[in-house]
């Protein structure tokens, strides 16, 4: 300790020093100096082998219980009136550019209980419009494919989805009478898979977030932020893509459902572990007595 | 259509098993590193009889970059009289001789070995070079990395246990911050390295050679054959050859290089499609062997199994694609209920395969990193890029064996500015 401030001292004489060159012309050099020299006193454990102290397993547990059992608990035992208030606000929604008659709320059994969708009328793709895409999803992906020896991320996402819109095409080319869906299925497989989401989410956030050293309370506050993200994200994309397939028929249930469907819902779940995290490491990475060494 | 149906359900039943195997295996990792007790190599081991090795930089058109590794040689921490450089001037076509013979004027234990004739790539410059190398212990820089004064003591210094085969050092991106992809690569690779490679030493599972920054026996090398010339990674067929003859492996985490990492996406399509036709061309060698060894435990014969199999994933989560659209459009989406849900957290947590987002971030973490992570959810748009190529590499090697082909060895492309 004595050490310790024997260091400080010094090397605040030294930036006192720095600091009188500095009223010459130095400045840039005091400023660095100043904010490196203290950070130098402090001896961090090299990156290669330092490791935070395991916690208990009643810890584990706890936050287990409370972040992802708790939670989950929330989830179902009220799912049903999530996906009801959903429901309502998707047909308020729709009431503004369809025909109210036309858009019916429904109960489709679900687990323990009601799960509630918004049901109506969908619409085939004739024949020309099938067509159409297709030759308009061959050329895309030919264009794509051909324009650049390397397929780019922001190359491969077109791809994929003209692909998938490509096979639906066809399919209603040759095989019109037979597409196994309508809308209501369409939304009952949308909302279970949502139930399905806000239930994972608790439980991967929970276990994501078992390393680090953050107060049950802040993982409790993401975790129901990330899940309210879930809830409004989930409400406006259905109402989306309850409107689109109305308007531009069954021809893209495939895409939505695969590509735009919960494949999305990760991009949020990573994005709230990664803000959380970025937080931690800037509050932790200096904590001298967080990390510890071997073992 | 009933049987067509039943098999397109097993097969996405599979795959969704496939996938949680390796969730939980990166789980474990992650855990493991960040809780677990680590696993020291040989870093503290003091010995002034050190030993004889010989520095082999295989270099094909490395003009850009052949400057500044063998600057950093010269400027190692490690007695001159006990070690030599042997750069590898591979059928470079630009000025890459030139600069060997500027350096090998000056300094007598720089050696090039320039090669006009033969076969070309990395394996038959290894072994020409093996041919003449003095030392028995033979450390390996590609030629775009920048080895720091003390990593040639910290990796030889691990062959003074007997078992030791081979050993790697860690590889750290120096062009972090230019764009984008050079961002994630960085963190990638941390959690390639930080977390899986240092887990797999703790765990005594398998660490992998690399090929660069690593070194290994010269005279095991030769004893099993050298380096086959038909395979694209030499590095993990070493591997396993090494753990198969009862060698060991290892990580040396704080032995670290830096390397300069693709700048463009089209140099780093190349680079996955290979490392995974020469892994899947490792694989369908070393599978049987693997299972059958006498040397293995269980655990590491489980864990070589895996990463033997890593780079298959993405072709099946590709082929899972279509069985999906199949039994999308035959009215079978009720199996994707829930279970789907599922197939997307265990594909979400491969992210094309190198590492989930919980072991990157972890590595991040531990290495100090802040603001960056901010970018995991980018990985996501690399997901299906990196299934792409990926697959597209392991399929290559499905087609070498039926086609009865040779690959040929494809150099990374540099992106280094000169000085001056």
């Amino acid at each position: 300790m004595a050490e310790n401030n024997e260091a400080v001292h010094l090397s605040e004489n030294y930036i006192d020093f720095l600091f009188l060159q500095s009223q010459k012309k130095h400045p840039v050099f005091l400023r660095s100096a100043q904010k490196a020299i203290p950070d130098k006193i402090k001896i961090h454990y090299h990156r290669s082998y330092r490791k935070l102290e395991q916690h208990s397993i009643a810890h584990v547990l706890f936050s287990m219980f409370i972040l992802a059992g708790l939670v989950d608990y929330f989830i179902l035992t009220h799912y049903s009136q999530i996906t009801h208030i959903i429901s309502r606000v998707a047909r308020a929604v729709l009431s503004t550019c369809l025909s109210p008659e036309l858009i019916q709320i429904e109960a489709k059994p679900y687990l323990m209980y009601n799960a509630y969708i918004v049901n109506l009328p969908g619409r085939y793709p004739s024949l020309l419009l099938s067509i159409i895409v297709a030759l308009v999803s061959i050329v895309v992906i030919g264009v794509i494919y051909y324009s650049k020896k390397a397929i780019e991320p922001k190359r491969v996402w077109p791809v994929f989805i003209f692909f998938i819109t490509l096979v639906s095409s066809l399919f209603f080319i040759f095989f019109p009478g037979f597409f196994p869906y309508d809308l209501e299925i369409f939304s009952e497989m949308y909302i279970k898979t949502e139930v399905g989401i806000w239930v994972i989410i608790p439980f991967i956030l929970t276990i994501a977030f078992l390393p680090f050293r953050m107060k049950l309370l802040s993982k409790f506050l993401v975790i129901m932020a990330t899940l309210f993200y879930s809830i409004v994200f989930a409400c406006a994309r259905y109402i989306v893509f309850l409107y689109f397939l109305r308007s531009a028929t069954y021809l893209f249930m495939a895409l939505m459902f695969f590509m735009f469907g919960p494949f999305l819902d990760f991009i949020y779940i990573v994005g709230s572990y990664s803000l959380c995290i970025t937080h931690s490491a800037k509050k932790n990475q200096k904590d001298v007595e967080l990390w510890n060494w071997l073992y | 259509m009933e049987l067509a149906i039943l098999i397109l359900r097993t097969y996405t039943v599979l795959e969704i098993l496939i996938l949680l195997v390796y969730t939980v295996r990166h789980f474990t990792f992650t855990f493991n590193r960040i809780f677990g007790e680590q696993r020291l190599y040989y870093q503290d081991i003091v010995d002034s009889e050190l030993d004889y090795v010989t520095i082999l930089v295989p270099m094909h058109n490395e003009e850009k970059v052949a400057r500044d590794v063998l600057t950093q040689l010269t400027q190692i921490d490690y007695p001159k009289d006990k070690f030599e450089v042997i750069p590898i001037n591979d059928h470079s076509k630009d000025g890459t001789r030139e600069i060997l013979d500027e350096f090998a004027a000056q300094y007598p234990y720089i050696k090039p070995l320039h090669r006009d004739t033969g076969g070309r790539g990395k394996p038959h410059g290894l072994n020409d070079a093996m041919a003449l190398a003095t030392g028995n212990i033979m450390i390996v820089f590609d030629a775009d990395y920048i080895p720091p004064k003390g990593i040639i003591r910290d990796i030889a210094i691990c062959f003074k246990d007997p078992q030791v085969g081979a050993v790697m050092g860690r590889v750290i991106p120096k062009n972090t911050g230019t764009n984008m992809l050079t961002r994630l690569l960085d963190m990638e690779r941390s959690g390639g390295y930080q977390i899986d490679q240092q887990a797999r030493h703790n765990m005594v599972l398998i660490p992998q050679y690399g090929g660069t920054v690593g070194g290994f026996r010269k005279d095991v090398a030769l004893s099993m054959g050298g380096f086959n010339p038909n395979l694209l990674t030499e590095d993990t067929e070493l591997t396993f050859l090494l753990f198969l003859k009862g060698w060991k492996v290892v990580y040396a985490n704080k032995a670290e290089c830096y390397e300069e990492s693709p700048e463009d996406w089209g140099v780093r399509a190349r680079q996955i499609t290979r490392w995974s036709r020469g892994h899947t061309q490792v694989m369908l060698k070393s599978l049987k062997p693997l299972l059958k060894s006498k040397h293995l435990a269980f655990k590491e014969k489980v864990d070589g199994l895996l990463l033997l199999l890593i780079y298959l994933i993405p072709l099946i989560m590709i082929i899972g694609i279509p069985v999906s659209l199949a039994l999308f459009f035959l009215g079978e989406m009720n199996i994707f209920d829930f279970i789907f849900i599922f197939v997307l957290v265990a594909a979400y947590n491969s992210f094309g395969n190198f590492a989930p987002f919980y072991q990157i971030g972890t590595a991040s973490y531990i290495d100090g990193v802040t603001d960056r992570i901010k970018l995991l959810p980018l990985f996501f748009f690399c997901f299906l890029f990196n299934v792409l190529y990926i697959s597209k590499g392991a399929a290559s090697a499905f087609l070498d064996i039926i086609l009865k082909r040779n690959p040929e060895w494809q150099k990374t492309a540099r992106f280094r500015k000169q000085n001056g």
